[in-house]
């Protein structure tokens, strides 16, 4: 609650002071997101600039993180690539989380074959193979950023849907939706007034999840080839051509692989911090 | 003559059965007939899963009948809830979920309001802050959130929400079980007070005998699903026509229970004979093969062969 | 002769996100073996604090200020981890209100049972408990899962768990709150039985005056994490010392005034966040003076009873409301 009525700083402050852990997730999060923003502006070169100095050479003076194949400084295009990966695994996880909260609601409070059929279908979603359906959607489509997106929204779709109808089927029951049901209150009025707030909680934890996979996701297709196309970069698809010379030149690996597990790594603290503060067991809430 | 304001004719219900291999149907009221007017309120008493809350449910149209009728003013109860908007409203057992934790109060107590349109939307305020003084609250708590204030304080504003459109009929759902014994006299006035000022009809569902008698005018008893006994309060309580509600008395009372021993409930609906005769010392050879209905005897309404004599004893 | 369960000016605190909470703001019992004590308290009085302190099954985020709590002149504060968990297992029994929580759910009724027995536990031992607590057809119980059972049943089972080895002390914390009247009767009368038979002492805690009243020979009233009155049922019943009894008994529907309405307590149950300084009963007692909000009250032993207000003989003389 107190997100919403104390405003957003004092409360985060607040939830990494009692939650160790998370708030250096939170932390490292939030400095990898600032580095992707302001990465365009910091004077670290041109990503894309061929011949910068000579092929797959060592860390220098003038190129930090060394240079790859074509002669290109590796520390621009890293984080190039880190901004690639969040912008696609973020927009694709936010829009999921929206479509699964709306489908898991209406699932939830619509019940009957309207319920079975929406999880039938989640199931057989579910039973898919990620790697292989992301696969399957970049041979459809064209490989690129789209069909990542699609392929990463398609993946997480189920976390949403499933966690969504079951908080919202514990809520259905509860007085204050029964009572707007018997004054009058229609399906949209239930659902955005009484279910939506109320699933939110569970919602934003399952958001950090789903970023999570979405950047694994995303690297996965990359460095498969079929994600983001050269030249540009993610970090996939820097992991990619730099472990072709991972024995000559294991600076164009190593710290993209680093930043990824990093990324991955900040977004699971804070989920699981996030899992934490919201869990009834524990007695703590967002209020 | 007005019709009354809900009349149940004949009215079943089943719930389909959750075990898998067992495509039958559980059957939680069958054939209950009986009317609530304007202005009365019926007190209905029972044990956990006599049916009590789906009778209630079926009076508000939030489940179909499977077999007889509901009538709200003389007609058939619409299948679309939003037609009789404002004139329905319920107060439910917990406080901790009677409101909205994600709004203020205040919103939530005008939500019936706003579902109405009954009002322009500027008065909808001063409609509030009257509506929250009339449950003894202050206006002010209307900016507040639920986890903010008591059990007794919820359950006030869940009062204040079933109450602000003015209904015609409001079902009270074990609206006081969960509160604090000084609290619950405290609502209790208030509900009784409300009741006789607004004159709306309600059904008062409750398994506490002493809550049910104080604020209900009259009283209907269930057991299994079947209307077992109806008498004004003041019948009911000095002369109980059946035994089961007998023993519901003597539970308050606190005398002679050791005549009854409750061997707990069989599953099935339609025995041949009197569903309480198991449990029942007044039972005779009669009350096993036929089924007792409720007739008209004395003041009230009772389901029981030797209504006469029980009512005697 | 040491007695059963002796409680000395006992403190707990919880710490709360929202600030400390005093739950036991200085509470002192004694009970002789073979008594029944019931404690009588709305939420947040602290008596469920007082059960869970009986076998130190307070939670993490409570604490102990001061005093002490002793079982057979052990102090559950002692530390000593061993003596506590030998205390819990042969000496304490625990029925709580939800029967489903003290049953494993995975688990066969008669399986539970011969664990809550021990090692010599045997088919038969299983059988004779069930037929204890009044679950006898014993076969077909033994085999369900908690699940199976009805909420009576379930409770009976848990009954079961609770004097599986014969304790010396029972605590039952609103064991019937779940239950419909008639069943709670049934339950509450097993317990009472169950005492009887083995020489245990009852504590019973629960919201009901007379629910308490009738199975327990002592009632203890609490109010703000303090008992307020203490004295034998029949006493308690005749006459009353504390306001708050008083209001309690005349304020349930049943006990209506003259003019055939409901005579509530006005106004909210406390939440103290700090060791009271006058009388927590005060902002809603018709008998407040001055003195009440400035000077803490302390326990007064009178003829027939002990009570916890300054003007306890006035409403003692006192035959109706203030």
């Amino acid at each position: 609650m107190s997100l919403i009525v104390r405003g957003p700083f004092a409360s985060i402050l607040d939830f990494a002071r009692r939650d160790r852990l998370s708030g250096i997730g939170a932390v490292l999060l939030a400095s990898l997101v600032l580095l992707g923003l302001i990465g365009p502006v910091l004077p670290l070169g041109d990503a894309e600039e061929i011949g910068v100095g000579p092929r797959l050479a060592a860390p220098a003076a003038d190129w930090l993180l060394g240079t790859d194949e074509l002669g290109r400084s590796a520390l621009p295009r890293i984080v190039e690539g880190l901004r690639a990966t969040f912008l696609l695994a973020s927009m694709a996880v936010i829009l999921t989380g929206i479509l699964g909260t709306l489908v898991g609601l209406t699932a939830a409070y619509a019940g009957g074959i309207v319920d079975v059929a929406i999880m039938r279908l989640v199931d057989v979603l579910f039973a898919f193979p990620p790697l292989l359906l992301a696969i399957l959607i970049a041979a459809v489509l064209e490989p690129g950023g789209t069909s990542a997106i699609i392929a990463i929204s398609l993946i997480t779709l189920p976390l949403f849907v499933r966690v969504v109808r079951a908080v919202a089927l514990s809520i259905v029951e509860r007085s204050y939706v029964i009572a707007a049901e018997v004054s009058g209150a229609g399906f949209l009025r239930v659902i955005v007034f009484h279910l939506l707030p109320n699933v939110l909680g569970a919602v934003i934890v399952q958001l950090t999840y789903a970023l999570s996979i979405g950047m694994l996701v995303e690297s996965e297709l990359s460095f498969l080839g079929l994600g983001v196309q050269p030249p540009d970069a993610s970090l996939g698809s820097l992991l990619r051509l730099g472990s072709v010379y991972l024995t000559a030149a294991p600076w164009l690996v190593f710290p993209a692989g680093l930043l990824l597990a990093a990324a991955i790594l900040s977004v699971n603290l804070l989920g699981d911090g996030l899992r934490d503060l919201m869990d009834p067991l524990r007695g703590r809430s967002l209020r | 003559m007005k019709p009354p304001v809900i009349y149940l004719g004949g009215v079943s219900a089943t719930y389909a059965s959750r075990r898998l291999r067992d495509s039958g149907s559980i059957r939680a009221v069958s054939g209950v007939t009986l009317a609530i007017e304007r202005g009365r309120t019926l007190g209905l008493v029972g044990e956990s899963g006599s049916g009590k809350t789906t009778l209630g449910k079926l009076c508000l149209g939030m489940m179909r009948p499977a077999g007889g009728f509901v009538q709200f003013n003389g007609e058939p109860l619409p299948r679309n809830r939003h037609r009789l908007r404002g004139s329905l409203a319920v107060v439910l057992q917990n406080p901790e979920w009677a409101l909205n934790p994600r709004l203020r109060v205040g919103v939530s107590v005008a939500e019936p309001l706003r579902i109405a349109r009954s009002l322009p939307s500027g008065d909808v305020p001063a409609t509030v802050a009257d509506m929250l003084a009339k449950v003894g609250l202050e206006p002010v708590l209307a900016n507040r959130y639920p986890h903010e204030l008591s059990g007794g304080q919820r359950q006030r504003l869940a009062i204040a929400r079933a109450l602000i459109t003015n209904p015609t009929f409001v079902v009270f759902d074990e609206a006081v079980s969960a509160l604090d014994v000084s609290i619950q006299s405290q609502v209790l006035n208030l509900i009784k007070d409300l009741q006789a000022s607004e004159g709306f009809a309600a059904l008062f569902i409750s398994h506490d005998i002493a809550v049910t008698r104080y604020v209900a005018h009259d009283i209907a008893v269930m057991y299994r699903g079947e209307l077992v006994e109806r008498a004004s309060a003041r019948t009911f309580y000095d002369k109980p026509r059946h035994p089961y509600s007998r023993a519901l008395r003597l539970t308050i009372a606190e005398r002679d229970r050791a005549a009854f021993t409750f061997r707990g409930q069989v599953e099935g609906g339609d025995a041949k004979g009197c569903l309480f005769s198991e449990n029942c010392p007044w039972a005779i050879e009669r009350c096993v093969v036929e089924k007792p209905v409720l007739r008209e005897i004395g003041e009230g309404h009772s389901a029981c062969h030797r209504a006469e004599d029980v009512g005697e004893a | 002769m040491t007695s059963l369960l002796d409680v000395r000016d006992l403190v707990v605190v919880y710490d709360t996100p929202r600030g400390r909470v005093v739950a036991l703001d200085g509470v002192s019992l004694d009970l002789e073996a073979g008594e029944t004590l019931g404690i009588v308290g709305e939420s947040g009085s602290g008596k469920s604090t007082l059960g869970l302190a009986i076998g130190q099954l307070l939670p993490w985020n409570s604490r102990r200020l001061s005093g002490d709590l002793s079982v057979l002149d052990l102090s559950v504060f002692g530390g000593d981890d061993e003596r506590l968990r030998r205390l819990r297992r042969d000496v304490l029994g625990f029925v709580f209100q939800n029967p489903m929580t003290a049953l494993d759910p995975t688990m066969r009724i008669g399986r539970q049972l011969a664990r809550a027995i021990g090692p010599r536990a045997t088919r038969d031992s299983v059988r004779a408990l069930l037929s204890r607590v009044g679950l006898a057809g014993a076969g077909r119980i033994e085999q369900s899962f908690p699940h199976e059972l009805s909420g009576g049943m379930a409770q009976r089972a848990a009954i079961g768990m609770a004097i599986a080895r014969n304790p010396r002390l029972i605590v039952a914390d609103e064991p019937t709150a779940s239950l419909d009247a008639w069943l709670r009767d049934q339950i509450l009368e097993l317990l009472i039985s169950m005492c009887s038979a083995t020489g245990a002492s009852l504590v019973l805690l629960s919201h009901d005056l007379h629910v308490v009243s009738r199975y327990c020979r002592h009632v203890a009233v609490m109010y703000g994490g303090r008992i307020v009155e203490y004295a034998q049922r029949e006493t308690l019943f005749r006459r009353q010392a504390h306001p708050y009894t008083r209001a309690l008994l005349e304020s349930a529907p049943g006990a209506e005034g003259p003019d055939g309405r409901l005579r509530p307590i006005q106004g909210l149950p406390p939440v103290i966040t700090e060791s009271s300084r006058g009388c927590a009963f005060a902002p809603r007692c018709g008998w407040m003076k001055d003195l009440c909000n400035d000077v803490r009250p302390e326990m007064q032993l009178t003829r027939d009873r002990s009570v916890l207000c300054h003007r306890a003989e006035e409403v003692l003389a006192c035959r109706s409301g203030a």
